[in-house]
C-alpha cells in the first residue's frame, strides 16, 4: 500500500506535548483528510499516519520490533518460528498481520490488540513535553477501519497504560453493569492532572458524543458513591439504551447508557458488596 | 389544596418515604414540600431544585436545544436515594421522593409514578 504526498502539501505545526493533544488535533482534522504526522525531536522520531479522523498506524524509532514481539506473544510462537513466517510474508509481499491472519496464526482480535498495543506505545514514546510535529496531507491509503483506531479509544488505552490496575477494575464493572447493546466510558482524575483521564471503554459510543462534560461529571461525584440514572425520553432510546448513567466506584466514575436494568445491577452489586464486608 | 391533600395522602401510604416534594421547573419554583421526620428541610430543598436538571438528559447532537426531557430519574447516594418522576400533561412538574439508602428503589420509583399520574389528574 504506497502513501503518496499530495503536490504542494503544506507542513502545519502541531503540539505534541501528550497523546491527548495529538488526539485533539486528530478530532479537529476535516473528516476526510489523511496525513502523516511526522516527529524529529533529536533520539525521538517516527510518525503517524491518520485517515478519516482514526490512526492507522504509528511507527517510533526503537519500536520497530515491537510489533512483531507482540505478534509472537499472542501467537505463541518462537522466535525461530516468526522469522520463517516474517520471510515468507516479505517474499509474498503481504503485511506480516494480514498474513499471519489469512494463514490462522493469530486472530483478528489478537492482531487488532497487538497493533493497538503497539501504536499507543509509539504514541507515548513520540509525545512528551515541548514535543511537536509536522502534519503532511497525503492521499488517502483507504486503511481498514477494522484495524485503525478512534482517539477515544487511544485515549483511554493510554491511560490504561499508566493505571492497569483500575482500567482492569473498570472494564470488569462496566462489562457485569452494561448491557451488551449500551456503552460506557471510565475516568479518573489524577492529583497532577487538570482533566478526567479516560481509562476504559466498553461498547460503541455514538458518533456524537462528547468527552466535554467529563470534567463537570467527575467533579459532581467528589464524595461518596452516588449513582445518577436518568430513563432517556422514548425519541432518543433504543433497544439496550434506555437510561444514561453516571456512578461512582472509588476513585473512577463511569458513565454511559444501558438497558432498563442496568442502574439496578449496580445497586445490587453495592448491596452484595457491603453485605460480604458485613 | 388539592395538591398539598394529594401530596399529604401519599406520603401517609409510605412509612418509608421520609420526604415529597412537587416542583415547577418552567417558573423556578418548589409546589409542594412534605418532610417526615428528622430530615433536614433544605436537604429535600435542595433536592427537588435539582429535579428539571436531573429531569433533561443531555442532548449529544445539540447541547443548547432542550427536548422534552426524561420521564424519570434517581440519585442514590450514601445516606439517600431520591426518585424523580415528571407529571403526565404537565411536564413542566416533576416529583420527587425522598427515602433512605436501604429502601426499595424500584417499589419507590414506581409508587413515586403513581403519585405523578394522581397530580395529572390534578391537572
Amino acid at each position: 500500500m504506497s502513501v503518496l504526498e499530495l503536490p504542494h502539501a503544506a507542513a502545519r505545526d502541531v503540539r505534541l506535548g501528550t497523546v491527548a493533544e495529538l488526539c485533539a488535533f486528530v478530532d479537529d482534522l476535516e473528516r476526510d483528510a489523511a496525513g502523516e504526522l511526522v516527529v524529529e525531536a533529536g533520539e525521538v522520531r517516527g510518525s503517524i499516519y491518520i485517515e478519516h479522523a482514526r490512526i492507522c498506524w504509528a511507527a517510533a524509532a526503537g519500536l520497530s520490533r515491537r510489533l512483531t514481539e507482540l505478534l509472537v506473544e499472542r501467537a505463541g510462537l518462537d522466535a525461530g518460528s516468526m522469522e520463517q513466517l516474517y520471510r515468507a510474508c516479505r517474499d509474498a509481499r503481504v503485511p506480516l498481520g494480514e498474513y499471519l491472519v489469512g494463514r490462522g496464526v493469530v486472530s483478528a482480535g489478537d492482531l487488532r490488540a497487538a497493533l493497538a498495543q503497539h501504536t499507543v506505545e509509539s504514541l507515548r514514546r513520540l509525545t512528551g513535553p515541548q514535543r511537536s510535529g509536522h502534519f503532511l496531507r497525503r492521499r488517502r491509503a483507504g486503511y481498514s477501519p477494522r484495524f485503525t483506531f478512534g482517539t477515544a479509544e487511544l485515549l483511554a488505552r493510554s491511560g490504561a497504560a499508566t493505571r492497569s490496575e483500575a482500567a482492569r477494575l473498570a472494564e470488569a464493572e462496566m462489562v457485569a453493569c452494561f448491557s451488551p447493546e449500551g456503552w460506557a466510558a471510565a475516568f479518573v482524575r489524577s492529583v497532577d492532572r487538570a482533566t478526567p483521564e479516560p481509562i476504559a471503554l466498553y461498547g460503541e459510543a455514538p458518533a456524537e458524543a462528547q468527552a466535554s462534560s467529563a470534567l463537570d461529571l467527575v467533579a459532581a461525584f467528589s464524595a461518596g458513591e452516588p449513582l445518577v440514572a436518568v430513563r432517556l425520553p422514548p425519541e432518543r432510546a433504543r433497544a439496550g439504551r434506555e437510561s444514561a448513567l453516571a456512578f461512582r466506584l472509588g476513585e473512577l466514575v463511569i458513565a454511559g447508557e444501558a438497558g432498563a436494568h442496568c442502574a439496578a445491577r449496580i445497586l445490587n452489586r453495592r448491596a452484595r458488596h457491603r453485605a460480604s464486608r458485613g | 389544596m388539592a395538591l398539598e391533600a394529594t401530596m399529604r395522602d401519599a406520603l401517609d401510604a409510605r412509612p418509608d418515604v421520609e420526604a415529597l416534594a412537587c416542583m415547577d421547573g418552567s417558573a423556578g419554583l418548589l409546589l409542594g414540600m412534605y418532610v417526615r421526620g428528622d430530615v433536614p428541610h433544605e436537604l429535600v430543598e435542595l433536592a427537588a431544585l435539582s429535579a428539571p436538571d436531573l429531569c433533561r438528559s443531555p442532548e449529544l447532537d445539540d447541547a443548547a436545544s432542550a427536548g422534552p426531557g426524561s420521564p424519570d430519574a434517581f440519585v442514590a447516594s450514601d445516606a439517600w436515594v431520591h426518585a424523580f418522576a415528571r407529571v403526565p400533561n404537565r411536564p413542566e412538574l416533576v416529583v420527587m421522593g425522598l427515602a433512605a439508602r436501604g429502601a426499595n428503589v424500584a417499589l419507590l420509583r414506581s409508587w413515586l409514578g403513581e403519585v405523578a399520574d394522581r397530580f395529572g389528574a390534578l391537572a
